[in-house]
């Protein structure tokens, strides 16, 4: 899930709802986050800093007391590490025509 | 929103209290928020898209609650600060109950304080190094008569000698003695009257104190013949001399006669000391031939042990060399030893009883304050009991349970040892001032690391002993108590243990309690004892004559005569009279008789009696009456004196040989009755080496120098015959206080350079004997109290518990038709059990202490039926007066309202 989440942090800040349609949109709703795994997975995003908390901002018209998450240089770094690792995991996969 | 929205809200909310609170408080508005969303997105897709939504909701839910307690409790017991945390949450408990905890710590304080004052005490008293080099070294000797069961006597002045001699187990042996009367010095201002100790050589070199300035007394001082030297102290070298290092090499006078300071020994040095909290002000040699002095003992000693030597060494030693005396000098030490006592033990003597009444007393309070803060815990543990099985259930360990208690129980006994130990630095100030120096001079008394590592110790200890009880009590929570109930169930077990500590608490306090009563019964006691002369208004002023300007006995017998005839005429003064030793003065002097017709007793068997040189007037100015006989008349005196020669070789007085008025003595009738019980008048007797002195008269006795044990046997000669430099003066006026600056014009008019000692009334002096018995009174009676007030606080605390805990109970009794006053008697009978069983117990412990307070009870057995009984009845009645609210509340218990807390 961590993995999702971050990914679905890459381009922009998203806030709870917002991460879990992205993930939702980007997997063609193969993954569907339930609040309790969310909310699980960030806190502990949250407690390695992968991601940080940012106060929402202005123009955004649903609720202003809404919390945004960012990825952190440090959670950019882990993703692309991860994201090539799976990259070669599938390249491995398509050799041995897995995929 | 709508009902169903509304109830699955609620659905929501009761899941999420799965999750630890942590988590909840930062995530909830969050996952409501996202719940809302996706609900609304799937009700609009239908039901079966709903019924989807809230499987997986619920699926993921349990799922990560489960996962984040999991994870929460995990780090709970990963966290290093444990204890930091540990700490907080007992400071949060804590404040949850602010009364309790204030009460917890104001006992322990006082626990603590009590306790720490008492260790202060004894730890200046007992434990602090003697300021000497290596003072575990050094010993007090003293001469034993083992068949007459003399524990310590004075050394006998040809025994020092020998020992010094022969004694190969000691670096040095030194005796010392102090100056006949008082020293005067002269120079340097008004006169004064100085306490000096004259020394042999070897004095410093066992005491091992450097000087601040100088030289200390050397061997080479000490010879009969030698050039006079005097050390002084440092108090006195600051206050008459102003600290002048001039002075050394320069000479002052003393009893006119001039002595070269040769040093000034620090302020610390404070020995020998002449009585608690006099200590010598100044050093002479004796630089006498000390040795040819046979059969005088009037000298102390002190030695200084070779390190390599243990004390039964010594010992063995000194009983050794003192047999060789004996043998060699049998008409002077046959039956005499010796022996060596640490130098503390030896100083600290007179205090060990009401030591060990302190500790005893410190103990009890120590005893009763745990048992009380424990009693407190415990009845908060078992409203805690539904707490701790909430806990339990919720997955925390019996380990982190009973870690916590512990942790809330050293948190409050450290904060009232924190407390406390600042009550005892003030008292450490104040306790000085209050300790009469009869039982210890103490100066102040250090707070030191000995003093405030026992606080913490004491503080740490009773936290642990008193947090054991609810730990031990939740353990049984865990195992009994079902998870789903708050309401304590009274296990007999448990209310049993509170029972026996508030009985011990009964126990405790009727000690002390019994123990005050004897002890003021016993002050009582000897407030009435009639002192058999004169005491009020008559002023006793200490006089002194310096023996280089009254070399002659007719001398000083023409100074007292002339002062008496000035004195005797100012206004107001009924009666002048004089004596050597006061009564209840401080010091008294025996001595050795000899009744003519009865066999010589071998040597150190004499009979003694008491002696009192006084002038013709004493007896009318106190008041004694001559029952037979007559007193002394001016007629009696003579030219050849003194009577007494303190040793057979002592020359005899000059004109011995003359015809002259014959020696005469008054006794008291208690003499009379042992010696001559067929008659005393005429009869004849020898004081040491004295001629036969002459009965004269039969004085009423009186108890000059001791109220508490039966009149001595009194033998008084007169001053003309038997005249001494040191006098005191007893003036007998209508308000004789307020003379004392016309007595001491009269005594300067007569001799200018003469200094006054102390002036006080004779009542003063009869006083001081109450101070000890007062002081111990008091300080016991001060415990007593405190335990009394802790006692009431267990009793009623205890019942208050008990009731609270049988309301129930109580309820459905009195449902079922029980009366008030049953449901009274009922918890009375818990009371009753606890008074019974702690005055059983408390009695027999006063009892089993009897002995140790035999010493210091005056005409007062310590199994005393009357205070005992009192005393019982009394914390009876406390003991059920403070049962008595308790009680009453249980008794009106409304029946409904306990039955359905239920």
């Amino acid at each position: 899930m961590a993995l999702h989440i971050l990914l679905a942090l890459a381009d922009r800040d998203r806030h709870g709802l917002g991460i879990a349609n992205e993930v939702e949109t980007f997997t063609g709703g193969r993954v569907s986050l339930g609040p309790g795994t969310l909310y699980g997975t960030i806190k502990r995003l949250l407690e390695l800093k992968l991601i940080e908390e940012r106060p929402s901002p202005r123009d955004d018209r649903d609720d202003p007391r809404r919390r945004y998450y960012r990825i952190t240089p440090l959670g950019r770094r882990s993703l692309s590490q991860e994201a090539s690792d799976l990259a070669h995991v599938l390249d491995v996969a398509r050799a041995k025509r897995v995929v | 929103m709508s009902a169903r929205d509304r109830l699955s809200e609620r659905a929501y909310r009761v899941l999420l209290r799965a999750y630890p609170r942590s988590f909840r408080e930062r995530f909830e508005s969050e996952m409501l928020e996202m719940l809302r969303t996706r609900r609304a997105a799937a009700a609009r897709r239908g039901l079966g898209s709903r019924a989807a939504f809230w499987c997986r909701t619920i699926a993921d839910m349990v799922s990560s609650a489960w996962h984040e307690a999991r994870q929460a409790k995990r780090e709970r017991h990963r966290r290093p600060l444990g204890l930091v945390r540990d700490i907080t949450q007992a400071w949060r408990v804590l404040r949850r109950s602010p009364g309790l905890a204030a009460l917890v710590i104001g006992l322990m304080a006082l626990t603590v304080g009590a306790t720490t004052t008492i260790f202060s005490v004894t730890n200046a008293v007992l434990l602090r190094p003697l300021p000497y080099g290596e003072p575990d070294r050094i010993v007090a000797l003293w001469e034993q008569r083992p068949e007459q069961r003399v524990e310590r006597s004075t050394i006998g002045a040809h025994e020092f000698p020998v020992w010094a001699a022969n004694a190969r187990t000691f670096d040095a042996l030194a005796a010392y003695t102090w100056s006949g009367g008082s020293v005067h010095l002269v120079d340097g201002g008004e006169p004064v009257q100085l306490l000096a100790a004259r020394v042999t050589g070897r004095f410093f070199d066992v005491m091992d104190v450097p000087p601040v300035l100088g030289r200390p007394i050397r061997p080479h001082d000490d010879v009969p013949g030698a050039a006079p030297v005097v050390v002084l102290g440092e108090r006195l070298w600051r206050e008459r001399f102003g600290g002048d290092p001039s002075l050394l090499g320069r000479s002052i006078g003393l009893n006119d006669r001039p002595h070269t300071v040769v040093g000034v020994m620090p302020e610390r040095l404070r020995f020998p000391e002449a009585g608690p909290g006099t200590t010598a002000q100044l050093w002479v040699p004796i630089a006498e031939p000390i040795h040819l002095y046979r059969g005088r003992h009037y000298l102390f000693a002190v030695g200084r042990l070779r390190p390599d030597v243990d004390l039964e060494q010594a010992n063995a030693e000194l009983a050794s060399v003192s047999a060789a005396i004996a043998a060699e000098l049998p008409a002077f030490s046959r039956g005499h030893s010796a022996r060596a006592w640490p130098l503390r033990e030896d100083r600290t003597g007179p205090a060990r009883p009401w030591l060990l009444l302190l500790l005893g007393a410190a103990a009890c309070l120590v005893l009763i304050g745990c048992a009380n803060v424990a009693g407190l815990l415990l009845a908060r543990a078992e409203t805690r009991r539904g707490e701790a099985r909430v806990r339990l259930a919720l997955g925390a360990s019996r380990l982190t349970l009973a870690r916590q208690l512990l942790v809330e129980s050293l948190t409050l006994a450290i904060a009232g040892g924190v407390a406390g130990t600042a009550m005892a630095v003030l008292a450490a100030r104040a306790v000085p001032t209050l300790v009469p120096a009869e039982i210890w001079a103490l100066d102040a008394l250090p707070v030191d690391w000995r003093v405030l590592g026992f606080a913490l110790v004491l503080s740490i200890g009773t936290g642990l002993v008193f947090g054991i009880a609810p730990i031990v009590s939740s353990r049984r929570a865990t195992m009994t108590g079902s998870a789903m109930t708050n309401r304590a169930t009274l296990a007999p077990a448990r209310s049993r243990a509170r029972h026996w500590i508030v009985a011990g608490q009964i126990a405790l306090a009727l000690v002390l309690t019994s123990s005050a009563g004897l002890l003021a019964r016993s002050l009582a006691a000897l407030h009435r004892v009639d002192p058999a002369y004169r005491t009020e208004d008559v002023l006793s002023v200490d006089l002194s004559l310096p023996p280089s300007r009254y070399r002659d006995a007719l001398q000083v017998r023409a100074f007292y005569d002339e002062v008496a005839a000035r004195v005797g005429s100012l206004p107001g003064v009924t009666h002048v009279a004089a004596v050597d030793h006061v009564p209840h003065g401080g010091s008294f002097q025996t001595i050795a008789i000899h009744v003519e017709g009865r066999p010589q007793p071998a040597p150190g068997e004499e009979p003694s009696v008491r002696h009192r040189v006084v002038s013709a007037g004493y007896f009318d100015a106190l008041g004694i009456p001559i029952i037979e006989g007559r007193g002394f008349a001016s007629a009696d005196a003579r030219r050849a004196v003194p009577l007494i020669r303190w040793y057979e070789q002592q020359e005899h007085p000059p004109y011995v040989d003359e015809p002259q008025p014959m020696p005469v003595a008054v006794i008291s009738d208690a003499t009379a009755r042992t010696f001559w019980p067929d008659g005393a008048l005429g009869r004849r007797f020898r004081l040491l080496h004295s001629p036969w002195i002459t009965v004269v008269g039969v004085a009423a006795s009186t108890r000059a120098d001791s109220l508490t044990s039966d009149p001595r046997l009194e033998v008084y000669l007169v001053d003309s015959q038997e005249p001494g430099p040191a006098m005191s003066l007893l003036v007998a006026a209508d308000a004789p206080t307020g003379l004392a600056g016309d007595i001491r014009r009269a005594v300067w008019s007569v001799d200018p350079a003469l200094p006054l000692g102390r002036i006080a009334t004779l009542a003063d002096l009869v006083a001081t004997t109450w101070t000890t018995p007062r002081f111990s009174s008091l300080l016991v009676g001060g415990f007593a109290g405190t335990a009394v007030i802790l006692m009431v606080a267990g009793v009623y605390g205890l019942l208050t518990f008990v009731a609270a805990a049988r309301t129930p109970e109580i309820g459905l009794r009195m449902a079922l038709g029980a009366t008030q006053a049953a449901i009274r008697g009922m918890v009375f009978r818990h009371v009753l059990v606890m008074v019974v069983a702690g005055a059983a117990a408390g009695l027999t412990a006063s009892l089993s202490i009897g002995p140790l307070l035999e010493t210091m009870l005056f005409e007062v057995e310590p199994t005393d039926p009357v205070t005992l009984v009192t005393v019982v009845v009394l914390l009876a009645v406390v003991a059920l007066g403070a049962a008595a609210v308790p009680v009453s509340r249980a008794a009106r218990v409304d029946p409904s309202r306990a039955l359905r807390n239920e």
